[in-house]
Order: structure tokens, then sequence, then C-alpha cells
């Protein structure tokens, strides 16, 4: 078992260096030169190349690329262009952001996308089983972004419940909650109706099996069989959530453009169009890492958690 | 609702991309049936017209994702060996990525443009057909017309070609509605960054993009656009499962043979489900789900390591749920141990082996979905 998580672990770090490397030619791939454009447009071509130069623009890319690897190795991500910071600080800057609406967003998709999965799934064909299915349907043939317009429109607007843009001028704190609230929401919207439709399909699953014939045939109350029931449905989605953190992971670069939050996902769309390519590829690095990382725990929880998959041979 | 985006040119009174300015923001009326932008344009026009634009990205790239993906993933089943094993450690890469941040990315190195968006949404997508179309292909080569056919001659693309493609193209349209329908949010939402179809040509997108800015004042700019995007695609959506539904009911006939054996076999599968329980090679790789004993093979003897099992992988491709249409391998007691497990799967849940198995969820329909939500 450990030499097969191992295994998996050379697995993992072979295919980050693969994608890394990806990253590396995508983003010197960007049109524009980042030179030009913080130099302005009428330096002179001294000045532009000085800028190069210091900017560790004019050396070959194989040049580049070694010491793009040297300095990952050490965890260093380079100089925003832009701001003319390191990247990681700009990184751990806007990551707390990110990192909250994040979570909100996968606490409250879990809690109604689940439950209200699950409950379908026990009175399958039914009235709320429909309303479910039928909104995890909709919801999840509409952009993202759209609910947030929505949400905006009804809550903030008419409602004036909640502000319409950004976080309190005091950054994140307990009222920031509150700010993010709706841009949450939104984020939550999709994943709560897969999680809805995968829950209704598991506990499916599970009234169909042999437990559940002896409990209703022993004349347990619909309740307790129902509570067997959902205890049982909900490992077999634990892998799935990771894949959940992934959509959710890139659903804050819209979300966050939407509700004009100054996260991770802001920080990317700043840098494409600025040309910063440190940021750039900071971030995606960053969305990789995690995106892969957060797989192979799936990987490796549903491993631990399960000794019956362990399979010999 | 097709019919009124392609020819929305000649029905649309106002042309969408001249504003006027006389009229800008003009709630709903009668002569304006969502209103008016902040330039003074007809919604309902652009949206129709952004449809048109849409409905062309999200289609052509469907159509390049698919090429690409299953010309590769058919090329690679034939010729296997090294060119196979470069050629899916590369789209594994690809997969390592987020969907949409890899298509942010593609766009940006691209440049913005609806051009650019279809060949970065293609180049996205293809994995998935990558997999698809190698398994299938995988599978149908091992199947008795293809032997057949060799044994009349026939060279191996034209056994590829004439013979076992054609099974597998039906099943590979159904996955493709669906990614039509992904594909048409991840344009919204490229669009909708700036980064798709450039203003001032319309796309659902972008025209939400103007709605933003001024929600406050005209709500109804975004409403539009938003019905639109989901009308199309819920179609698409519907005619996957239509599809799906037509193929299912010519399913075909399932192993029949039962024969008793004194083989200790282990099989690990590959199951492709048009009941929508694609089930992800990886997840099945890490996860041995199903193991099956052949009888005469006490698995406590295997457990010890008295008996050696021969180990089978196989690709099974099931309709109905309850059917196996095909599985690459000529052992027929493998194959029937196969079907066997998979009947077991579906009706019990558990192997014949007593291990209950948590049924894996379909993880291509996740990235499938991830697409679409991810936007």
């Amino acid at each position: 078992m450990t030499r097969y998580l191992l295994g998996q672990l050379v697995s993992l770090v072979l295919t980050l260096w693969v994608v890394l490397t990806l990253v590396f030619l995508a983003v010197r791939a960007l049109p524009g030169d980042a030179a030009t454009i913080m130099g302005g447009i009428d330096s002179s071509a001294e000045s532009i190349a000085e800028m190069r130069r210091s900017l560790g623009l004019a050396a070959t890319l194989s040049d580049q690329y070694v010491s793009f690897v040297g300095d990952l190795v050490q965890g260093d991500l380079g100089d925003s262009i832009r701001e003319r910071r390191p990247v990681t600080a700009v990184l751990l800057d806007r990551l707390p952001v990110t990192l909250t609406l994040a979570a909100m967003a996968f606490v409250i998709s879990i809690v109604f996308g689940l439950a209200l999965g699950l409950a379908a799934g026990l009175r399958p064909g039914g009235f709320f089983d429909r309303l479910t299915t039928g909104f995890a349907t909709v919801a999840l043939s509409l952009p993202e972004f759209w609910f947030g317009f929505i949400l905006i429109l009804v809550f903030a607007v008419q409602l004036g419940w909640f502000p319409v843009l950004g976080l309190p001028p005091t950054g994140l704190s307990l009222r920031s909650s509150w700010h993010m609230l709706l841009p949450a929401v939104t984020l939550a919207i999709p994943r709560a109706a897969q999680l809805a439709r995968l829950g209704r399909a598991r506990v499916l699953e599970e009234r169909s099996s042999d437990y559940v014939r002896t409990a209703r045939s022993k004349g347990l109350s619909a309740g307790r069989i129902g509570r067997h029931i959902a205890s049982n449905a909900l490992p077999g989605i634990v892998p799935l959530l990771a894949l959940e953190l992934g959509g959710l992971l890139t659903g804050t670069i819209v979300v966050e453009q939407v509700f004009g939050l100054p996260g991770l996902g802001a920080t990317l769309l700043g840098g494409i169009s600025a040309r910063d390519y440190p940021v750039v590829q900071g971030v995606t690095i960053l969305a990789v890492v995690i995106y892969v990382g957060v797989n192979w725990l799936a990987d490796v929880t549903q491993l631990i958690a399960d000794p019956r998959l362990r399979a010999p041979a | 609702m097709l019919l009124a985006t392609v020819f929305s040119g000649p029905l649309g009174r106002y042309d969408p991309l001249k504003p006027d300015y006389s009229a800008r923001y003009a709630p709903i009326s009668a002569e304006h049936p969502l209103g008016t932008d902040g330039l003074g344009r007809d919604v309902l026009a652009r949206s129709l017209a952004g449809g048109k634009v849409s409905l062309v990205v999200a289609l052509s790239a469907t159509a390049l994702t698919m090429l690409l993906g299953c010309s590769l993933g058919v090329m690679a089943a034939g010729i296997g060996g090294v060119a196979d094993t470069v050629l899916s450690r590369f789209f594994d890469a690809l997969l390592a990525f987020p969907g949409f941040l890899l298509i942010l990315l593609a766009v940006a190195v691209l440049g913005g443009g609806s051009a650019q968006t279809v060949m970065a949404m293609g180049i996205a997508g293809s994995p998935l057909y990558f997999r698809l179309a190698r398994s299938f292909a995988r599978s149908e080569l091992r199947s008795e017309y293809v032997t057949a056919a060799r044994a009349l001659g026939a060279s191996r693309s034209r056994q590829m070609l004439r013979h076992a493609v054609p099974n597998f193209v039906g099943s590979l349209a159904v996955q493709g509605a669906s990614t039509a329908a992904a594909f048409l949010l991840v344009e919204a939402s490229l669009s909708y960054l700036g980064l798709g179809v450039a203003l001032p040509t319309p796309s659902w997108g972008n025209v939400l993009q103007d709605a933003r800015s001024f929600l406050t004042r005209q709500p109804w700019a975004a409403v539009g656009p938003g019905l639109f995007l989901a009308t199309a695609s819920l179609s698409f959506q519907f005619i996957s499962d239509g599809l799906r539904d037509v193929l299912d009911r010519r399913g075909l006939p399932a192993l029949r043979v039962r024969a008793p054996s004194e083989r200790a076999i282990i099989v690990r599968m590959w199951i492709w489900s048009l009941d929508d329980r694609l089930i992800n090679v990886d997840l099945v790789e890490s996860i041995e789900l199903l193991e099956v004993y052949a009888d005469g093979a006490d698995p406590v003897q295997l457990e010890a390591g008295a008996v050696e099992p021969e180990v089978f992988e196989l690709v099974a491709v099931m309709a109905s749920g309850q059917e196996t249409l095909l599985f690459d391998t000529e052992d027929v007691e493998v194959a029937y141990k196969a079907y066997e497990s998979l009947a077991d799967l579906v009706a019990r849940g558990t192997t014949a082996n007593g291990v209950p198995i948590t049924k894996p969820i379909s993880i291509i329909e996740l990235i499938d979905t991830d697409m679409r939500t991810q936007n």
C-alpha cells in the first residue's frame, strides 16, 4: 500500500513538472511585450532593452527555463512586473479573499446540495424530487455568473440587504463575510446542483441494496432507514468533492470579476491583461498545484477510508 | 429557438450594432421587447444576433474537439506502441489542468477573439474524446467481425475505418451534444471576461458583460441573453439524452456463454455505460473496483498467495445498464466473469465474492459538468 502511494506521489510530481513546463511556455507565448508596456510607448529602444534585461527577459528561452526551475524549487516565483514586488507577496495578499470565498461556497454547496439531493433521493418521483432535479438541471445550464446578476438584482438592488460590490475598506473581517455571502452563494449554486444530483443518485443506489430491504422488512421507520441510507451514501461522494473543489477554484475567477472582489481570480485576469508574466505564472502554478494536489488527496483518502478498496495483486 | 437565431439577421428590425442614443435604457415595451442597452441598442436584437455567434462558436468548438480527440484516439488505438503511450501521457497531462483555466490561458496566449476561442476550447476538450475514442477503438478491434475482416485480408486502416468506427460513432455523438452544451457556457464566460468574442460583435457572453455595467438601470439586458443561453444549453442536453435513448434501444446482446473454470481470474475493467455511468479510467486504475474470482479459485488461497491469479484488463462498454456491448478479450471465461460482475454491480452493488462496491460516479460526466459550471 505504501508502495502504491509512493508510486502515486511520483506520478504526481511528474505531472506537476510537465504542467509547470507547459505553464512556462504558455506564459512566454502571451502576445505583447511586458517591457514595452511598462516602459511606455515613447521610450527609446535602449531603455526598453534595459528593462528587458532587468526583467530577465533578455536571456534565451532555455536559460530562462533553467532559472525558472531553479527559482521554483526555492519557492521563488519571481517579481511582479507591474507591482515590482515578489509574486509570492502578491499572491499572499489576495489569497485570503479567495480562500474565504471558496470555503464559504464549499460549505454552502455541501450543506444545501447534499441535503437536497439526499432528501430528494429518499422519496424518488415525488414532488420534492422532481423539483430538486429540475432545479439542478436548470442551474447547470446557466452560466455561473448569471446567478450573480440575479442575486445582485434581487438582494442588493431591490432589497438593499447587501452591498453591490467589493469588500468594506477595512478589508477582511467579520463584516466582510457578509459582503461575501452573495458571491459565495453564486459560486456555490452549480456545485450544489451537482452535489444534489450525485447525492440523489447515491441514495437511489443504496435504496435497492439488501440491508435496506432487511431493514424495511424488520419494520424500521422510514426515518431510521433514511439515516442509514444517508450515512452509507456519503462516503462514495468524497472523491468527487475533490473535483468540486477544482470547479470552485476556476469559478472564483469569474465570480470575483462579477462582484469586484480583490482575490486571486482578479489577480490572474489583471495579470493577463497587463502581460505580467510572473503573476500569471504564479497564479496558474498555485491553481494547478492545488488542483492536482487535491485530486491526489482525494484518491488517497478514499484508499485510507475504505480498506476494502486496497486490492491484493 | 435555433431558427430564430439563424435568421436573426433579416428578422431583427433594429441593427444590433448601431447605437440609438435617443432610446437609451428604455424599459420593456412593445417596440423593444427586452428594452435597450446603454448605447440604445435593442437587447433582443443583440441577443438574437449574439445567439448566432455563440452557437457557431460552441458548435465549431465541439466539432473541432471531437475531430481532434477522436482521430488521435483512433490512431493511437490502431498504431499502439510508443506513439500510443506518448499521446496518452500528453493528454493525461492536459487533463491535470482544471478545464476552464486551461481554456482561459489558451485564449490568452492566442489572443482574444472568436476563432481563438474555438481553438482553445477544441484543444481543451480533446483529451476526453481521445480517451473515449481510443478505448472504443481498442475494444472494437478485438471483436469478431474485425478479426473476420482481417482474415479476409483487409488492411489495418480499412478494418478500423470501415468496420470498427461506425459502431461507436453514435455513442460519441451522445457525448458530443453534452459537450456542446458545456462549450456554450464556457464561451459565455470567456466573452463575459472580455477574452472571447470581441465587441461590438455580440455574443451571449459579452452582451452580459455589457449588461453588468448598467445592471441597476436596465436589469432586463441581463435576463434576456441568460434565458437564451439556458434554453440553448438545455436543448443540447435534451438532444444528448434523446440520442442516448435511441442508441440504447438498439443495444447489443450480452454474452451468454457459461463456462466453469479452474482458473483464478482477476478482471479490472474500464467501463463505459450509456446509462451515464462513464467511469474514469484513472479512478478504476487507482482503486481496483472489480475483482472477480472465477469458480474454482478459493479467495483464501488467493489471499495467501498460494494461487497465482491471472490479471486481465478489459474495456467494457455497457448499454442500458444491464447488457454489455463488448469486451475486448477473446477469453470467454474472462468475458463471462466480467459480464457476471457487471450484472452484479448493477443489480446488487456487490461483486461475486461479496465485496460491496461504492459505485463510482461518472467522472467524465463531472468533467463535462465541470467545464459547464466552472465558468
